[in-house]
């Protein structure tokens, strides 16, 4: 039977009805604890059409196959397949059933839904499953459910991580061409548990091009109806709602779920009213359920919604708006004139560039802008590391960096949220490349005026490529919306009018064209003197013609009060509010003008004495005063001290006198990591200062160090690595859940005389004993210490270790004798 | 109130202000001596509670189950007791001693979600000490809130001719950690709605998770505490 398409049907202006529960129906009749649901479409293949047909008959015309939890995680590839096929069998039964009768709602459209739920597994970095495992766990069912066919579309439902939903989106959209609906679940704060807004929900899965979206589960219609308004106001597409029949609780022995079909269908009829244009029901609902908010809603009109044209980003948690406050976006994680920064890309020193991202967030940028391009290192593996990295610590949206096709769709594929994505021109060739990855992975993207001519020198000239741009966007089905205009800034030191033709651009593409535009304001000042006064005052010229974003330095103090004023006599500051904070957050530096504050030093300010008695570097670190002490350090290499008479005479002193401390229990375990943090507060000083001036940090040997496969708990580890570090070990730190091939790969590669590997449960000690067998093997002249909360002598002596450490002091000591023995045998 | 229907999961919730703090408890886990932290890093650990809880999501699942026990069966090799849990059959003679004179078992699933996780892993870049802080405080709200849950379900289901065990742990004594895997088999779906899942190496995440046993018995004294 020939049936109007799903997307015609929702443009039609017709509610469309999904079903209710399954699961708990299954309970109800039979399904054992335990026992997998997914297998009844052939244990009780009957019972599964009987369940289809009987909510066709309540008046669905959306079924979901019986396939929530099928993955290859849970199932072997031939039960599999044939569970996929079964199920698709028992929803085509149904529907040949219903349509083929004379029921009433034997003409209604009727739909077939593939139903995906969550893999169980929760998402690196927070858990274990890789992102493209993920997409590869989904693809296990989508495979043989395309190559099967009869499904109309693909439900991807009950999703509480926005991650784990793009990587089922993706996996769908390159499996098949059916419309994807995704539905998440919030709570009652309208949160995801991994902490996602209905607004970044909508932008982020509206980007990745799905047909509709909204929520499932978790929630009664009650609960849901204070989200459903959110989603309407800020979705383009069609909005999903699917609650529970409250959940369950026992009633004198009995399970009853809070919300009867009467209630039900009045609840929903609200949902309905206020814009919902699909419903239906999730656990604890009956086609009794259905039938009756069928009954109650079938002449409310579900008007398709109207293009919001909204110019937004999102990070896993929330979205950025480009509308009225102008967004400011942090620059310094780039590599551009930066020495110290170049150093870590190829040391490979993330956390120094998880460092910078995070003074960017204290110090208020609302995106960071992510660039790690270098000639000599792999970008697209680096970025895809420093983008993993970045948002496992903080959750501001990322502005994806690159020339590099592969490093950005890379990078895209990876991101956890909807990127901004920097860049694309004018050039033919650059709009063929980056114009069909911002459609497949959603995002906005900023679009230069330049192209294969170059630069135009004018207004009229630049808003020319605007417009090339606008229209080839078009022709990939993305907005004005979705772009950011960049008129370019050339500095004015070359060129007089470089400033007044950007700002004319500026304000030609806001008035006229009601596009949002973008400017890397520094550019400005370039080859000038006192460069920030310049780039400040261009700034506000800026934000006064209409600057949508600004890609800026956020630690700089004039761009700071640039925009805390733009922003409060603009009228985007109420009661002045921010305005104040930033001026009592900056008080010393408004009047004194000293440099921004750190993150290291931000988090130690709680700790901070000014006036105390004492201004040596030893107190600062015994006390874990980290800014005092970099301060302390600045100058006495200010003051000529040798670098290496700071580190031997002044940091390992005072290291020494609180690991004596805490060794005789009178200092205890924070208190000794805050001055390990204090004294490699004082190391980045000394590391800078001698990349800067040319000079080689000499280090002790190389220590690898890993927490185990299987094993995702690192404090302890990462206590040892600053330890170590602290006593100046060079330490190649493989993070965790590291498996003995990646280890002992290292340890030959870099030929490191001593493997630290940690282990916090019983469970991964085996993982430990096959990394140090393998070592014994393949790199016979490393020594192998262990540690971690399960571990003992006992453990380490039967797992073959050469040390077990109990604490980070004492490992400290064990690396110094092999270093010593180290020396020996190269001397 | 009578006990709930074998095998149907539940769902707990609870706002993060509901739990009573047990600041010597997180100190314990921060390994501070009984003398307790001086001022600079009770300022921090303050702090670090203050964003703990704002992140902090307590979310349960639980199950009620009858209980049989069994002695010397084949299947249990070098244990003596087999306890049919309903979920599943578990070989331990711990776990026998602490909920012997039990009828039936509430088996339940915990956890503040990942915000803790995501707060060791942010300020670590920002102060060494902070992991550790957020490490004890974490484990001191899930064991605080496993508290609370305890104190519902006896509120709930209990009755003066009903006495309830401490919660027992799968990795307490000799009650084997691998019956993780039988907890999330059973609880499936309800687990992942909870947003917790099982590593490959019988590891929670979120981190800051628990899954015990309760033991009932519908007269006097029913299990002990198994830290004694």
């Amino acid at each position: 039977m020939s049936r109007i398409s799903i997307e015609e049907q929702l443009r039609s202006g017709k509610m469309l009805y999904f079903d209710g529960g399954t699961g708990s129906i299954l309970q109800e009749n039979g399904l054992q604890p335990g026992e997998l649901p997914e297998r009844w479409n052939l244990s009780h293949a009957d019972f599964i059409r009987g369940l289809h047909e009987n909510y066709y008959k309540a008046g669905a015309n959306i079924i979901k196959t019986d396939t929530f939890g099928l993955n290859c995680l849970k199932f072997a590839e031939d039960e599999l397949k044939q569970i996929v096929n079964a199920a698709l069998a028992n929803a085509n039964a149904a529907r040949e059933a219903i349509e083929n009768s004379d029921h009433t709602f034997a003409k209604a459209p009727h739909y077939i839904a593939l139903d995906i739920g969550p893999t169980g597994k929760l998402l690196k970095p927070l858990g274990d499953l890789a992102f493209e495992d993920a997409v590869d766990v989904f693809k296990s069912i989508l495979k043989p459910a395309a190559t099967c066919g009869g499904f109309d579309l693909v439900l991807i439902e009950t999703m509480n991580d926005v991650y784990e939903a793009k990587a089922a989106v993706l996996a769908a959209k390159e499996t098949t061409d059916v419309p994807i609906f995704v539905t998440t679940v919030y709570d009652e704060n309208a949160k995801l548990l991994t902490g996602a807004d209905p607004e970044t929900c909508v932008a982020l899965f509206e980007g990745l091009g799905v047909t509709a979206v909204g929520l499932n589960c978790s929630l009664g219609p009650k609960q849901m109806a204070p989200i459903v308004p959110r989603l309407v106001a800020a979705s383009s597409i069609p909005v999903i709602v699917n609650p529970n029949a409250g959940l369950p609780r026992s009633e004198n022995g009995k399970t009853v779920y809070d919300v009867d079909p009467d209630d039900f269908a009045e609840c929903m009829a609200e949902i309905a009213k206020a814009g919902a244009n699909i419903i239906g029901g999730c656990c604890g609902t009956t086609p009794a359920h259905i039938a009756r908010m069928v009954e109650l809603t079938k002449d409310i009109p579900a008007v398709y919604p109207e293009p919001k044209n909204l110019t937004v980003i999102t990070s896993y948690t929330h979205a950025v708006y480009f509308k009225d406050r102008p967004i400011l976006i942090g620059e310094r994680i780039n590599p551009t004139g930066k020495k110290r920064f170049k150093q870590a890309l190829r040391d490979h020193d993330i956390d120094y560039i998880l460092q910078e991202g995070l003074t960017q967030q204290d110090n208020h940028a609302d995106v960071l802008d992510v660039n790690v391009g270098l000639p000599e290192i792999d970008e697209p593996s680096l970025i895809c590391d420093v983008i993993t990295e970045l948002q496992g610590v903080l959750d501001l949206p990322l502005q994806i960096d690159t020339t590099d096709p592969i490093a950005l769709e890379r990078g895209l594929r990876l991101y956890n949220g909807k990127a901004l994505i920097n860049s694309v021109n004018g050039k033919q060739e650059v709009m063929d490349t980056v114009f069909p990855l911002v459609k497949k992975y959603g995002g906005v993207v900023v679009a230069l005026l330049i192209d294969e001519d170059g630069i135009p020198e004018t207004c009229e000239g630049r808003l020319k490529i605007a417009e090339k741009l606008y229209a080839e966007a078009e022709k990939y089905g993305l907005k004005k919306s979705d772009l950011l205009i960049d008129s370019l800034c050339m500095s004015v030191a070359s060129d007089d009018v470089a400033g007044r033709e950007t700002l004319k651009t500026v304000d030609a593409i806001t008035r006229n064209y009601h596009g949002k535009t973008i400017l890397g304001v520094s550019n400005i000042s370039f080859g000038l003197p006192h460069r920030e006064i310049v780039t400040a005052a261009f700034f506000q010229m800026a934000m006064q013609a209409g600057l949508s974003a600004a890609i800026i330095n956020p630690n700089s103090i004039d761009i700071q009060k640039a925009y805390a004023c733009h922003c409060m006599l603009s009228g985007f500051d109420e009661k002045c509010l921010d305005y104040i904070t930033f001026a009592t957050e900056n008080e010393d530096r408004l009047t004194a003008g000293t440099a921004p504050a750190t993150a290291g030093a931000a988090a130690s300010a709680g700790v901070a004495k000014p006036g105390a008695a004492s201004d040596t570097l030893e107190y600062f670190i015994t006390k874990g005063l980290a800014e005092p002490a970099a301060e302390k350090t600045k100058a006495m290499i200010g003051e000529g001290v040798d670098p290496m008479v700071i580190i031997n005479d002044h940091l390992i002193n005072a290291l020494n006198i609180v690991g004596k401390k805490f060794e005789e229990k009178t200092l205890f375990l924070p208190q000794l990591l805050m001055s390990a943090g204090a004294c490699s507060a004082a190391f980045d000083v000394i590391k800078t200062h001698m990349i800067n001036s040319g000079t080689q940090q000499q280090k002790k040997c190389k220590i690898i160090l890993a927490t185990v496969k299987g094993d995702i708990h690192d404090i302890g580890k990462n206590i040892v690595k600053t330890l170590l570090e602290n006593y100046g070990f060079d330490v190649i730190d493989l993070g965790k859940d590291v498996p003995p091939e990646t280890v002992v790969e290292s340890c030959i590669e870099h030929h490191a005389p001593l493997v630290g590997l940690s282990a916090l449960m019983t469970t991964t000690v085996p993982s430990m004993e096959a990394t140090i067998k393998l070592l014994r093997e393949k790199a016979p002249w490393a020594k192998a210490v262990v540690g971690g909360a399960v571990l003992t002598q006992e453990y380490a002596d039967m797992i073959g270790a050469d040390k077990y450490c109990k604490d980070a002091m004492e490992t400290v000591g064990y690396a110094t004798e092999v270093h010593e023995a180290w020396i020996k045998e190269n001397s | 109130m009578a006990l709930p229907k074998t095998g149907t999961i539940f769902y707990h919730h609870a706002d993060a202000s509901a739990l009573t703090i047990d600041m010597p408890q997180s100190y314990r886990y921060m390994q501070i001596g009984k003398c307790g932290p001086d001022e600079d890093l009770k300022k921090q650990i303050d702090l670090a509670l203050e964003a703990q809880l704002s992140v902090c999501k307590p979310n349960a699942i639980y199950a009620y189950f009858p209980l049989t026990f069994e002695e010397e069966k084949s299947s249990c090799k070098d244990k003596h007791y087999c306890i049919g849990a309903g979920f599943t059959n578990i070989c331990s003679d711990t776990l026998y001693k602490h909920i012997k004179d039990c009828n039936g078992v509430f088996l339940f699933a915990a956890t503040i979600g990942v915000g803790c996780d995501r707060l060791i892993a942010r300020d670590r870049l920002k102060n060494q000490a902070l992991p550790m802080i957020h490490q004890g405080l974490g484990a001191m709200l899930v064991e605080v809130y496993c508290d609370l849950l305890e104190a519902d379900i006896h509120k709930m289901y209990g009755d003066e001719n009903m006495a309830f065990a401490t919660r027992y742990s799968p990795g307490y004594g000799d009650f084997s950690l691998s019956h993780q895997i039988d907890v999330f088999r059973f609880f499936g779906k309800a687990a992942r709605d909870i947003g917790l899942s099982l590593n490959d190496s019988l590891l929670m995440q979120p981190t800051k998770s628990v899954t015990a046993l309760i033991g009932v018995k519908n007269a006097s004294s029913c299990g002990g505490n198994p830290n004694e």
